[in-house]
């Protein structure tokens, strides 16, 4: 028997994909290596932003059928209490740019379930759309014909047959290691991204501390081997904080050059700051008992590409974050590759941008904007590629000072500042409708400036803006502006 | 919770003769599991292991092998 997909790997993309292409009729197998889908959940994310980063309303209305199901919810906006905070070398805290105008949140509807949980529920919905599921079986290796990927072999020595595979297996993915996909990644481009994360006893306790903060973030500037730089505190929805070390988005270089000043170094700092104090002093377990840590490469493992013949990888696996929308974006993009069975590996190059599309079928009609469409498509109101203010600028027909001050009353959540926003693209952030992509720092203070809490840090940010934006686009690691 | 249940497979192979001692492993792993003893890398705390597969990629003399461990086993995230 020759199924249509093998979906190796039920977690949330796995199973999303199933279950989208399970709809359409394709006779899918899931293989899960746990005794349950969700036993060994490496996602991203503790709660279902693709619920509100992703606007597909079948997406939408598949994840919140799940997660209606979940017991426990922690519904709410919470999402949007993020604390950023720059900390100087002698672990002082420089300013809090953390708070950004008061109103709604990009996170709408944004819940805390529990990981294990919405990927349980989420396999059974695929299962439901018709989707077979084989839990304990471990995919060992794929069965190649040539270069053409024709299915899987499982532990147990059997060849399961398919016209497509889906490598959906996680972080460390079997299916991209057997297929030759995976390479060494290029210590300069990766970055290393360490977090904990504590739970409040109450919600009482939590909201005692939350303020108006939303998140900002500036991106790779603050970086080893200078001494200093800048942690994100989060509040996530379930009364989760996360404190994530000044080491996310620094390259693996400057990490290695800065031998001395590497993680460690940052994490034990990050403890002494009083801000982390106060707030940890009523999570639970504190001191030194985070509720959980992770650690994770941004953007994920590096592929040569995510497909091959008869072969897409997605997920975590593929390197592109973002819980369900991977899986949901490899289905739609295979779906009429699979009716033409055209399944070579020249008719599925096209999944490599397409997983960053929020609709693909939008994206053929708007090539003209090459450079930044891709950026600008997702939300014209959330994303903006700030050099050009492509997005917001076109579909408004306004200036870009229009654009600023609309940006403000929209109060814009969240706010990536990225040196090149192609990167960005690589990196799948521009899934992410909730942030903001930037480029020119003078334009985001001239946003965001009033509102940082330190105005006299102002003239420093902006001579340092004014020094570095020539380089923006060419450099990879800031030297720290103060 | 995230919790940690005992893997009975040594699920991270680290291969002495490969290893150059260059540290890259122990500078990126956010858990402490490696150590440098005679200028080798050696594991010395496999049951903090993230299993986030950095240490994997960062090896560029390609020393280390990392499988992810049965499920059940290993790092447990009620949050991912």
């Amino acid at each position: 028997m020759i199924y249509d997909v093998i979906i190796v790997g039920a977690g949330s993309n796995g199973s999303t994909a199933a279950y989208f292409l399970a709809k359409e009729g394709f006779k899918v197998l899931i293989l899960e290596a746990g005794n349950t889908p969700g036993d060994k959940c490496h996602g991203a994310t503790e709660y279902a932003p693709g619920i509100i980063f992703h606007s597909r309303p079948e997406l939408v209305a598949l994840q919140l059928k799940v997660i209606k199901q979940i017991p426990h919810l922690h519904p709410g906006d919470l999402g949007k209490a993020h604390y950023y905070y720059y900390v100087n070398k002698d672990n002082e805290v420089v300013f809090k740019s953390c708070s950004v105008a008061p109103g709604t949140t990009g996170a709408e509807e944004s819940y805390g379930v529990n990981n294990q949980e919405f990927v349980r529920v989420l396999t059974e919905e695929a299962v439901k759309a018709g989707a077979e599921l084989r839990t304990t079986t471990k995919v060992t290796d794929v069965l190649r014909q040539g270069d053409v990927i024709k299915g899987v072999i499982t532990e147990d020595g059997d060849e399961i047959q398919s016209r497509l595979t889906i490598g959906a297996d996680g972080r460390i993915s079997t299916v991209a290691k057997k297929a030759g996909l995976l390479k060494k990644w290029d210590i300069n481009v990766c970055c290393y991204h360490y977090g904990e994360a504590w739970k409040f006893r109450s919600d009482e306790e939590m909201f005692e501390y939350v303020e108006h903060a939303r998140h900002m973030f500036f991106g790779p500037t603050l970086t080893p081997p200078k001494p200093w730089g800048a942690c994100t505190m989060g509040l996530r929805p379930g009364g989760i904080v996360t404190v994530n070390a000044p080491t996310s988005w620094t390259p693996l270089s400057s990490m290695i050059a800065a031998k001395n000043n590497s993680r460690h170094v940052y994490i034990q700092n990050l403890y002494k700051l009083m801000e982390v104090k106060r707030m940890l002093r009523v999570c639970e377990g504190f001191p030194h008992k985070p509720y959980q840590r992770q650690s994770t490469f941004l953007p994920g493992p590096p592929l040569e590409k995510p497909y091959m013949a008869g072969l897409i990888i997605c997920g975590d696996a593929g390197a592109v974050g973002g819980i369900c929308s991977t899986g949901e974006k490899a289905a739609r993009y295979v779906t009429p590759l699979l009716q033409s069975d055209d399944l070579s590996d020249k008719a599925l190059a096209g999944y490599t941008t397409a997983r960053y599309r929020t609709d693909i079928a939008r994206d053929e009609k708007s090539k003209k904007n090459k450079p930044t469409h891709e950026l600008s498509e997702v939300s014209p109101t959330r994303i903006v590629h700030w050099s050009t203010g492509a997005g917001y600028m076109e579909k408004y027909d306004c200036s870009i000072d229009e654009m600023v001050e609309n940006m403000r009353l929209a109060a814009v959540p969240h706010i990536m500042g990225a040196p090149n926003p192609q990167k960005c693209g690589e990196f799948g952030y521009i899934d992410m409708g909730a942030w903001l992509i930037a480029v020119k720092m003078s334009h985001l203070l001239k946003l965001y400036g009033p509102i940082l809490q330190d105005p006299t840090m102002f003239p420093q940010i902006m001579k340092w803006v004014q020094k570095n934006e020539q380089s923006f686009n060419e450099k990879k690691v800031f030297d720290h502006p103060f | 919770m995230s919790r940690w249940n005992k893997v009975p497979e040594s699920f991270i192979i680290l291969d002495q003769e490969k290893c150059t001692g260059c540290g890259n492993c122990i500078i990126i792993c956010g858990a402490n599991v490696f150590e440098l003893k005679d200028k080798k890398a050696v594991i010395s705390n496999l049951n903090e292991c993230l299993e986030c597969g950095n240490c994997e990629v960062v090896c560029q003399a390609d020393a280390i092998q990392v499988h992810i461990p049965q499920a059940g086993t290993g790092i447990i995230y009620e949050c991912g």
